[in-house]
This record gives structure tokens, sequence and C-alpha cells, in this order.
């Protein structure tokens, strides 16, 4: 039966299962879900995804219950699981699609484009689905609330939730097929990276426009609104609507339209890109050569700024690390990829705030809390760094430290820090300041940035004493970024704590100089004991002693 | 003999560099074929074309008589081939990797495990058949690899440097091996930076440069060709190689320095 279907869509069945079946395997016995014998605990970290991933659900389907009708229930918590699996699939899992990594172990084996395709959208449709149900299981429940629902609506919110994710997956593995399609593969590579940065940002807006509107909701929301026929989540909840309540036209419209881009998605999916599959992953296999530009410099030149590098650079060590890491941020791709995001997620959230009226100039008597919180997001950044940067595409080359005599590990990484800090750190903040000169006095935002650059250096210094890799030396592993952006909505009530620390400051400018002078004791004293803990901790699970 | 590779004008651009230039050869059946050059000449390029790894941009080729660009399937099935880079999932365990390798061309049952476990006596890895290979030294993820691509009884083996990490014993069994292959009718295309190898096990030599072919005929005719007696001086004289004395003098002053 089974194979019959299969063969009907071009799928050789056989094929498709035990490839399935080992990609699977493959995931679980990866390094992400395995425990850390060192410490024996057991970190796994897309289990520990998919936690995460309830408590926004249950925070907004918690809110949609309380203010909204069923409708508009059903709107709000299918948005936020497409908006979690799009951006998850972008940040995380379009690998899974666009991989070519096994080019070399499977592309000369007799697998028809369509099989390969199917085994890797069914490998996708496993996270989606795994996802999805952590997302969609409370609203499942919590719908029960509503009079008109009966027993078996989570079974139904549950069956169209996947529909609508599944659609969603596809819509964006069609996106990114098409952008493969239309560019050649060196350039393709480049407009990936930053399509997924360009992405990640409308997603990350899209969620904190969606919080601001369950805050608004008050009742109930229009069907006969226009904008519901340009919002995919309202089709979908249109067809849960529509099970429990008389079906007017409009309802039925929506929930056409659910049914028409499912079909759509999943048929241009199975007919058109499966069939190019194969051309497209190959595509990506390919790489000419890259020379790098060669800096027109004299001889006077280079002098200086060898001289200026020693300033910051202070041994050979450190050296190896600066230069490592600024050169993989300018050449490589994925590392682009995944840090980029962060440095536009402040400037995101100072616009939120300044649309919703909260952000002032904080010297100013007036500026509350909201006025602290985007600005904590400067220092989020040092998140994507601390994670990022021990990762590479070339991590087997990590060899090379621990065959050459170095005497102190740390010295390599406080190179790498110097690197992202020199060369992105202190133009980003000089960048925000210039734009908070726009909404505020020059020296006030020269200051709230000053600040804000120390606690940059001093948290990403103190982070050192949870590091376990050098610089570019760890594979990259899937599940990463979710778990990132996760404990980034997580964490969002610690960031309290801080605005509150920082509205205490601004208040009282004469605490910035006790402030700043704080700060730089705690970045030293954790460089002192985070270094020397860093260097033993690499020295002992390399066996160096 | 009928020719098994057929390859005409083959050639494959990446951008403005030409790695594969217009090359054109045949390889008859139950023949070992070297396909020697230096770094960056052409060689996996022209490999990758030939098992459908790669597209290419102008020419044909045909391996068994299927055309590599309207039957690829076909082709796919009749070849077996150990890439250069020795790329397995290391996260499976030698027996799970070849079982699915033996799915993949419909190799099931008690015929398959069979084979399996002959390939794993053989290669003496049978201890190590429920391990995952992440473990494993070059030579043992080697020696799955080649087991891989022979598991489906190809009529066609590309093989890229497949001594890369063999002890000496399995390098000396994969030689008799590769000859009672050929022996049997099946047809190798052998790449390898390693003359002596070559020299010993190829009927025939085809030496690529800058991506057109430089030489071609058997150690014989090209001794003949060339007047120098070894593979060795035959492969500098048509790869225009600079005196590797002279260089070599100058890199130990560098690293003396």
């Amino acid at each position: 039966m089974l194979e019959s279907i299969f063969s009907a869509m071009g799928v050789d069945y056989l094929q498709f299962r035990i490839l399935l079946k080992n990609h699977i395997k493959l995931d679980f016995r990866s390094q992400k879900f395995k425990g850390t014998t060192r410490t024996n605990m057991k970190k796994y970290s897309f289990i520990m995804s998919l936690i995460f991933y309830l408590l926004p659900s249950v925070m907004i389907a918690g809110l949609g219950v309380q203010k909204s009708d069923l409708f508009g229930f059903t709107f709000i918590t299918i948005s936020l699981s497409m908006i979690f699996i799009v951006l998850s699939i972008i940040i995380e899992f379009n690998e899974i699609i666009l991989n070519p990594e096994e080019s070399e172990i499977l592309t000369f084996r007799p697998i028809s484009s369509r099989t390969y395709f199917w085994v890797k959208m069914a490998n996708l449709f496993f996270y989606v689905t795994l996802i999805g149900f952590a997302l969609n299981l409370p609203p499942a429940f919590l719908g029960l609330v509503f009079k008109e629902t009966r027993w078996y609506f989570p079974i139904v919110y549950l069956f169209v939730c996947w529909f609508a994710q599944i659609a969603a997956a596809s819509f964006v593995i069609i996106l990114y097929s098409f952008l493969v399609r239309i560019f050649n593969q060196e350039r393709l590579k480049d407009i990936l990276a930053y399509v997924q940065v360009i992405f990640t940002f409308i997603i990350f807006i899209g969620y904190q426009f969606l919080v601001r509107l369950t805050a608004k909701i008050e009742g109930t929301i229009d069907l006969r609104a226009t904008w519901n026929y340009f919002a995919p989540p309202a089709w979908y909840g249109s067809v849960v609507t529509a099970i429990y309540s008389p079906a007017p036209l409009d309802f039925s419209l929506l929930a056409g339209l659910a049914a028409a881009f499912t079909l759509l998605t999943l048929t241009f999916a199975l007919r058109n890109l499966s069939l190019d599959y194969a051309q497209t992953v190959y595509k990506l296999t390919e790489t000419s050569r890259q020379r790098e530009k060669v800096a027109n410099t004299t001889v006077k030149q280079k002098r200086l700024f060898t001289r200026i590098q020693s300033v910051f650079v202070s041994n050979s060590a450190q050296l190896v690390g600066y230069n490592l890491v600024s050169k993989y941020l300018r050449r490589s791709r994925t590392m682009r990829t995944r840090i980029f995001p962060s440095f536009a997620m402040p400037l995101v959230m100072i616009g939120l705030f300044i649309i919703d009226g909260e952000f002032k100039d904080p010297f100013l008597p007036g500026a509350g809390i909201g006025t602290f919180m985007p600005l904590l997001f400067l220092i989020w950044v040092a998140v994507f760094f601390y994670q990022i940067i021990p990762t590479s595409d070339d991590w087997k080359a990590s060899w090379t430290y621990f065959v050459a005599p170095v005497e102190d590990f740390a010295q390599i990484q406080w190179g790498s820090m110097k690197a992202v800090v020199i060369k992105y750190i202190t133009p980003y903040f000089v960048f925000v300041s210039l734009v908070l000169s726009v909404l505020m006095p020059v020296h006030h935002a020269l200051l709230i940035c000053l600040f804000n650059y120390f606690f940059f250096i001093s948290y990403y210094i103190f982070m050192t004493f949870f590091l376990e890799y050098l610089p570019l030396s760890k594979k990259y592993e899937r599940g990463q970024s979710n778990t990132r952006f996760m404990l980034m909505f997580i964490l969002f009530p610690l960031f309290a704590i801080g605005g509150f620390g920082e509205y205490f400051v601004f208040q009282n400018p004469w605490f910035i100089p006790v402030g700043l002078l704080a700060l730089i004791l705690f970045g030293w004293l954790s460089a002192k004991f985070a270094g020397k803990r860093f260097d033993e901790r690499i020295r002992r699970q390399e066996f160096l002693f | 003999m009928s020719a098994t590779i057929l390859v005409n004008n083959l050639t494959k651009r990446f951008n403005d560099h030409t790695a594969v230039d217009h090359i054109s050869f045949e390889v008859p059946a139950g023949q070992i074929c070297g396909y020697l050059g230096p770094n960056g000449a052409g060689k996996t390029t022209t490999v990758k074309m030939l098992t459908g790894m790669i597209k290419l941009n102008d020419g044909s080729a045909a391996i068994a008589g299927f055309d590599i660009h309207r039957n690829p399937l076909e082709v796919k099935k009749t070849i077996g081939y150990v890439p250069e880079s020795g790329a397995l999932y290391e996260n499976l365990t030698p027996y799970e990797y070849l079982f699915m390798i033996g799915a993949l061309y419909h190799l099931t049952g008690e015929h398959l495990e069979n084979k399996i476990d002959e390939f794993l006596r053989i290669f003496k890895l049978s201890e190590v058949k429920n391990d995952r290979m992440n473990s494993f030294s070059k030579g043992m993820k080697q020696k799955i690899v080649i087991s891989a691509a022979l598991l489906h009884n190809p009529e066609v083996i590309f093989f890229d440097e497949p001594l890369n990490g063999l002890d000496a014993n399995s390098a000396f069994l994969l030689k008799e091996l590769i000859r009672n292959l050929a022996a049997q009718g099946k047809t190798i295309f052998y790449c390898s930076h390693i003359l002596e190898v070559v020299e010993k096990i190829c009927d025939r030599v085809i030496i690529i440069n800058d991506g057109k072919i430089a030489a071609d005929g058997s150690i014989d005719e090209l001794q003949h060709l060339t007047r120098k007696s070894s593979l060795e001086d035959i492969f500098s004289q048509v790869t225009h190689s600079e005196d590797m004395a002279e260089i070599a003098e100058a890199l130990s002053k560098v690293v003396t320095n």
C-alpha cells in the first residue's frame, strides 16, 4: 500500500525508509543530544528547546483565552506557532534541506531527486511536528475554556496546526529553492546568508508585534477585515472556528484559503521542486576559487597598523586568536549569518519602544523602565558572540592549537575577544550612539553607549567562566540557535533587573563613574579568574598536563 | 573490447576557471586505467562528473552505455566510488552504514547481511561491527568506504586515492583485489598521486595537467614516447615540473633560516 503511494509520487520506498531512519538516528546520535561524560550531565539541547517552546506558547495562549473570542484565540496561537516554525527553519533547520555536506556519501548513489527531496522533507517535518507539538499543546487544551468548543477540540486544533506548520515549512523551503535557482552558487551562498538575516529581523519584529497585538485585543477580531485574507494564521484559525460555529461566508472563504495554501505549497514542492532537488543541492557543492583582495597599503601604513594593533594585542597567542577570528568573521558566511542578526535586535527593540512611546532620554525624570529594556538588548549581542565564536565549519583544524607550545590558552581567547570588540562592537556602539543622538543630546547618547559598552565587555569576559572551547574549535550543532533565541524570550523577565540597574544609574548621574569603575573592576576580576579556569579546562580536556 | 567509460570533450568550468578542458578518452571493460595529475589538475572534478556528483558544462560521457546526463540513475547503479575524502556517517556503526548503502541499491535480507559480514570479516572489522565509526582510525574508515563501494557488485569502479590511511597489508590486499576485479571484467578508474602503485597495477595511464590530457597510454608506450624509464620521470616531463632537487634545496634553506 505505502509502496504504491510512494511509487506514484516518484519516490523509491525502500530508499526513502532506510535514509529517513538513518538520518533521524544520526540526528539523535550527534553531539547535541549526547550527555557530556565529563560532567555526567545530560544536556539534551533539542529537548530543552522543546520545553522552551512550551513557555511562550503558554503565555500567549493564556493571554488569548482571557482577551479574545475563539477566532481571535486561534488566530493568535496559530500565528505564534507559524512564526516559531518559520524562525526555526530559517535559523537552524534549513540545513536539513539545503545541506551539501553529505554529497560525498550520497550524491553518487542511485537515489532519484524526488526520493532524496522527500527524505529531507520528511526529516524536516519530523522536527516541525515535534516543535509544533510543544507549541500547540498548551492552546489545544486552553481552547477548551471557550463555551462553544467540545471535548475533541485539542485533536482538531493539533491537526489543523500541523497542516499550518507543514505549509509554512514548505513555503520557506520553496522560497529558498527559488533563490537557489535564480542565483549562481557563490552569489547564492552570500544571498542566503543575508536573506536569513532579513528573515530573522522580520520574524522577530513579527513576534514583538504579536505580543503587542495580544495585549491590545479586546473582545473579537473582525472577520470581515480585509487583512484576514492576507494573514495565513487567520485562514487556519477560521478552519478551527468553523467546526464549532455556524459557518458564514467569511469563515468558508478563509478556510478555503487555508486548504488552497496547504495544497499549493505541497503540490509545488512535490511536483516541481522535488524534480530539481538534486540539482539544487549540487549547486551548493560547487565551489570556485576565491581570492582575497590584498589591501593596497604602503610600508608606512603597515607599520602604523602593526603598532596600533600591538597596543591592544600584547602577545603571539593573543595575535593568533585575534587574526583567526577577525578573518573568519569577515570571510565565513555561516558565521556572519549566525551572528549578524543580533546587531539588529537592539535597534528593532529601540524602534518598537519608540513606536510604543516608551523610549525616552534616560537622563530625563520621566524615563521609565521602557527606556532601559531595549538598551539591554545591546548586552544580548554578547551572547551571540559567546556562542558562535567557538564554532566553525573548519573546526577539525583545531588540532593546531594543541600541537603548538601555547603557555596559556586563555590568551588565544582574549585575542579573539579583542577582535570582536575592536572590529565589531566598538564601531557598533558608535553607530548606536549616533542613532540615539537623534532622540537626545549627543552627550547623553554617548554616555548611554559608553556605559553599555563597558557592560557588554565585562559581561562578555565574565561568560568565559562557562566557556569550554577555543575559538573556531567546535562543530556547530543544530538546535544551538533555537536555544539561544528561546533563551532570549524566556530570560526576558531577568532583563527587568538589569533595566532597573540602568534606571538607577541614569536617574542618578553621579553614579555613572562609580558604575563604570564597578564594571571595569568586575571585568578585570573576571578576566583574572576566568582566564585561569579556561586554560585549566582546555588542558584537562585535551590531556595537555 | 567495448568501451565501458566513454568520455567526449568533457568540460567543467567554475566561473572563469576551467577545471576540465575538453578531455576525451575511452576505457574498455576489464582495464585498470590510472588517472594522474598534479594537485588541482582536474582529476577529482573529472571523477565527480563521471559519477554524477557535479554537472558537466560541455561534452558528453557514458558509463556502461548509459549517458551520464540523460540516465544518471542508471549510471549510478552501475558504478562504485571510493571518494578521496573517505566521507561516511561516522555516528552509524559499520553494520548500519553498510546495510543502508546496500538498501540504496535494493539489496536486502540475508543476502545483504551475509555480504556485509563477509566484507567485515575480510577487513578484520567483525569485532567492531556494532561500534560507532567516530572512534575508528582513518584506515578502518577507509575499509568501510571501500566495502560500501563494492557491496553492490558494480561494473565500473572509481577509486580516488583508495590507499589513504591503509596499513601495508590492507594496501596490498586492495591492490590484489583491484587486479582480481579487473580480471573478472570490471573496469577500474584509479586516481592517485602514488606513482609506484599506479605503475604496478595500471594497464594504462592518463596524465592530466591544467584540465587537459597531457599523456595517454600504457607505461611501455609512455616510456617509449618520452624516453624516460620511470613513471615519476614521465610525470615530471609531461606536467612540465620544475627541477625538484633545486626546489628542495631552496625549501631546506627556508626551513633552516
